[in-house]
């Protein structure tokens, strides 16, 4: 494909024209669209449409000839090689939707060109949708073009707008964010950080070691009252009680009466009342450990700090499921295959009946311990079923490119194949 | 020690019972003291998160009746879509 393509830009020049129509030509019949290549894009009644059946079936697109151009101009439009970024099950699956017409118009089909010359790109059913002003790269999108794709601007643009839409769906859960450090605060506030004469003076006792005696006390007592073998169980039941609020109620309920061993509704209510009457005691000695509990302040801290730091970093970045990636872009059915009998089986299905493989799209991933040199671990490819003199074999594409260290195509035999992959993803396509 | 003592400053008359809604804003706040510092405090990862946690907490305002509080929240959402809008082409539905 790069081949036809620098040979249309050689045609470009040696026949002084613009290279552009070319690639995308212009029909004037729908008789003449029979002839034009699957998956190929083309102008018809002054709109851009691309191929899609072997008969005279195809879609409209909604950018101009134009746009595609600039979005995905000759050589580079083949020549997308993945960045220093960990996305290569992403890449790899974006690579294997656009060499098929039905997946190259589902990916066209997140593009629509604004009236300011400007790109949307919006996935199907997403929650977000990223714009691109008219004439302007990757970079004023604040994206590191070194963790970006190399190559087409429009690979680049859903490369991007994949990645912010599982960071929107799949980044730190704010609501699991929040509902832990309200737990946390909720310890820390009712162990009193340190406050113990405030706490002295609430419960009207006279002193600190009356207070952490009396703490003490009750703890015991909570114990031996309810039949609970050891301060964490005592915990738990504290947890569930005082903070029924945060979660599903029913929940609540099958905890407390797994930790009871009973479901009595005297019993649940007659502990709900005790825990209710001395919360405060209970903290201090379940949640704070009375005797450590600065060593215990510190361990919620800590807590703290890991859930306001984790997960703000690039997100589909540090690697992923393919599977994901087709589910994201509208395609069917996505499923991972990671055992050989599953894999071996779906690579029969294929051998029996080749036409199968115009039904899916397909990458492959290895395991750390790849056995051939020329294969990448923990890597993805694109996938493809090949026949050689009449032998099934297995042809793989390396997301990362022609200049990489591993070359960028690697034909196998099954055998090989099953001896250096260790997963498939498939998904039907639309 | 330090947020034992910052706390007890914030709260000098601090009651037992934290409001849900004082408990997110304490996270948003220390998640926007912490990301400043990291080298994140410019990506979108970021802005995105932080628009996570003031639709939440705003929710949680509402909820508790506090209107001037979700009023000024609901500023800086906008504040945040339009940072997004701008420098990251990111719109959020």
């Amino acid at each position: 494909m790069i081949l036809q393509d620098l040979q249309l830009l050689l045609n470009a020049k040696r026949f002084d024209m613009d290279v552009n129509d070319l690639m995308v030509k212009t029909y004037n019949s729908e008789a003449s669209i029979a002839n034009v290549e699957l998956g190929e894009v083309f102008v018809f009644n002054d709109k851009l449409c691309i191929k899609t059946d072997s008969g005279t079936g195809w879609e409209t697109l909604n950018i101009s000839k134009e746009k595609y151009c600039e979005l995905f101009p000759p050589v580079e439009r083949y020549a997308s090689s993945q960045g220093y970024s960990g996305d290569c099950y992403l890449v790899a699956a974006l690579n294997t939707m656009m060499a098929d017409p039905k997946g190259k118009l589902q990916l066209l089909s997140c593009l629509t060109e604004n009236s300011d010359g400007s790109i949307t790109v919006k996935l199907p059913d997403s929650v977000s949708e990223i714009t691109i002003e008219n004439g302007k790269d990757i970079t004023s999108l604040g994206v590191d073009p070194q963790k970006c794709v190399s190559g087409a601007l429009g690979m680049q643009l859903l490369e991007y707008a994949y990645k912010v839409e599982r960071y929107v769906k799949d980044g730190p859960e704010a609501s699991r964010i929040c509902g832990e450090i309200y737990k946390i605060n909720k310890y820390l506030e009712l162990s009193m950080l340190g406050d113990w004469e405030d706490e002295c003076k609430e419960l009207g006792i006279d002193s600190v070691e009356e207070l952490k005696a009396k703490s003490r006390e009750i703890g015991e007592e909570f114990k031996s009252k309810y039949n609970l073998s050891d301060n964490n169980v005592a915990e738990s039941l504290l947890i569930w009680i005082a903070n029924a609020n945060m979660y599903d109620p029913a929940m609540v309920e099958e905890n407390i009466i797994n930790i009871l061993g009973t479901s009595d509704p005297n019993v649940i209510k007659e502990v709900k009342e005790y825990v209710a009457k001395n919360q405060f005691l209970l903290y201090d000695v379940f949640c704070s450990n009375v005797i450590e509990i600065d060593e215990y302040q510190e361990k919620l801290l800590q807590m703290a700090d890991e859930y306001n730091y984790q997960d703000v970093e690039e997100v589909g970045g540090n690697g992923g499921k393919s599977s994901d990636v087709f589910d994201a872009f509208g395609f069917k059915n996505s499923q991972r295959y990671d055992d050989q009998t599953s894999i071996s089986n779906f690579i029969d299905k294929i051998i029996a009946n080749p036409e199968l493989q115009d039904k899916y799209v397909i990458t492959a991933g290895t395991n750390f311990g790849s056995v051939d040199d020329n294969i990448a671990s923990n890597h993805a490819y694109s996938f493809e079923i090949i026949f050689e003199n009449g032998v099934p074999m297995v042809k793989v594409t390396n997301p990362w490119g022609a200049d990489a260290s591993k070359p960028q195509m690697v034909t196998m035999t099954i055998e090989e194949f099953m001896q250096n992959f260790d997963t498939l993803y498939i998904a039907e396509i639309p | 020690m330090d947020k034992i003592e910052e706390n007890k400053i914030q709260n000098p008359n601090r009651k037992y019972q934290y409001s849900k809604f004082d408990s997110e804003m304490q996270t948003y706040k220390t998640f926007l003291r912490d990301i400043e510092k990291s080298d994140f405090k410019n990506a979108y990862t970021r802005y995105i998160t932080e628009y996570k946690l003031l639709k939440l907490i705003i929710e949680t305002a509402d909820k508790e009746g506090k209107k001037a509080e979700a009023e000024e929240l609901t500023n800086r959402l906008e504040q945040v879509r339009k940072i997004l809008k701008e420098q990251n082409g990111i719109t959020l539905h």
